[in-house]
Order: structure tokens, then sequence, then C-alpha cells
């Protein structure tokens, strides 16, 4: 079994309802991304404990020849309980062909006060690299 | 029956959000890392907080990965705590990170992070 290669495409959300354009590119050795997290980084001292959804995320890959993840991001004041688990992909990747998309708040992080909290969103890949017959050669 | 060692790498916040540098060798009398873990003794620190790692010089976990990708709560059994995904040689393999601490307010300083490695088939 072989560590999977990890990658964050980060951005930041500043303001409620706000749409924010995702762009970037994952390794160019990387053949195929078989898992997808979504995390809000930070501490947000918000008014609710649970937001289910907290915003919406679309990604393309390849340079938008496939379109395999339209999700929601959900974010829990409540300690840790079971370790983050990657949702399921099968997506191969084409050499330094970006990942594109877009994100929209829902305008759910806000104080008691009614307050909007900018937050950081990490979008984790899990990937792997496999091997041709070629290596080694 | 392969033997089990569980290592601990502990790593010393001093102040919100520092970043710490740290290294260690996993056990050379063990051949494989089989799993990961992290605890901090504050589990409301832990949001925000991030970990890079390195083994042997290869990345494991990228700038920005967070702690939280690899704690669980007590609630969980200790055997499913383990982030599983993370199979590298040991054989006193260096392992090299930073720890940033995430900045949540009202947590008290300092405090020790802590890294566990499962290690498995004893030389």
């Amino acid at each position: 079994m072989k560590t999977p290669s990890w990658k964050i495409i980060q951005f930041d959300v500043t303001e409620s309802n706000d749409i924010i354009r995702i762009d970037g590119k994952l390794p160019a050795h990387l053949n195929k991304c078989k898992g997808i997290f979504f995390s809000v980084k930070n501490y947000l001292d918000t008014r609710l404990s649970e937001i289910p959804e907290l915003g919406e995320i679309s990604l393309r890959f390849n340079s938008r020849k496939t379109h395999p993840v339209h999700d929601t991001i959900a974010y829990s004041k409540v300690p840790i309980g079971k370790r983050p688990e990657f949702k399921k992909l099968s997506q191969k990747l084409l050499p330094n062909q970006p990942v594109t998309g877009y994100y929209l708040d829902y305008g759910k992080a806000v104080t008691r006060g009614g307050v909007f909290l900018p937050y950081t969103v990490n979008i984790y890949f899990e990937c792997e690299e496999l091997k041709t017959q070629d290596d080694g050669q | 029956m392969a033997d089990i060692k569980y290592q601990i790498i502990k790593i010393p916040v001093t102040q919100a959000g520092e970043s710490v540098k740290f290294s260690a060798d996993s056990d050379k009398l063990f051949k494989r890392i089989t799993g990961l873990s992290a605890s901090l003794p504050d589990e409301k620190a832990i949001p925000g907080c991030t970990l890079e790692l390195k083994i042997a010089d290869k990345e494991i976990f990228p700038e920005e990965w967070e702690l939280k990708m690899i704690t669980s709560g007590q609630a969980v059994s200790p055997n499913d705590r383990f982030f599983t995904s993370v199979q590298e040689e040991a054989h006193g393999n260096r392992i090299d990170g930073r720890f940033t601490d995430g900045r949540v307010p009202g947590i008290t300083y300092p405090y020790l992070a802590k890294l566990y490695l499962r290690l498995e088939e004893k030389v």
C-alpha cells in the first residue's frame, strides 16, 4: 500500500454571499484524484454550533472537461469527534490541466450579533501517481 | 506476529500563532510507519492548527494541512484514531515537520502538541 499524495487549494471568503472563483493546478506527475475533502480552516465563533450548509462548491477538472464535484461545505464548532474522511472520487488527471470552479457563500457564518465572519477554505485532493511500464528504464 | 510500537513526538508551543519546526528519527528497530495521529491538551485549540510533515525527505503533509485531519475525539476507539493512509518506511528515517498554532481565542499557553506514530514489523 502506497501513501497517497495530498495537495491543497485554498481560498478566502471575506464577504457574505460572495462568489469565489477557484482556479488551481495539481502537480503534473499525479494521474488520478481518488478523494476530496473540504474544510473550513479557522475557528469561527458563529451563532450556530453546527452549520450543515455554509456554502456551495462546484469543481471541474482537466480544463472543464469533467464536472465530478458539486457539493456543500459544512462547519461545526463542536470539538472533533471522528477523524475526517475523504469523499471518494475517481477522477483521471491530465498533466498541467487546471482545476476550476466556484464557491458560493450562503451568508451563515455570522456571530450572535449578525456580523459576518470571514473564513478560509481548504480543498484537499487525495491523489496518486500511477507508474507506467516505462518507469525504471 | 508483527510487533507494534507507538512513538510520540512532542512539540512545544509557547504562544498563539507560533510556528514550530521539529524533527525526530523513527525507531530504527521497526520497518514501517503504519499510522499517524495527533492530540493537543485542549481539543478546542485544534481548529486552524496546521502540520507540515516529511518522512525521509518525502513530503507527506503539504503546507496548510490541518491538524484536525489526523485527530479524533476520546469517544473514538484507540485503533481507529490512527490515520492509516500514511504507509512509509521507518528504519530510523528522519521525520521533519512544522506545527503552527491556530490562534483560537481562550487557549492556555504554553502547551505540548503530540504526534503519534504507529510502527510495525520489528527488525
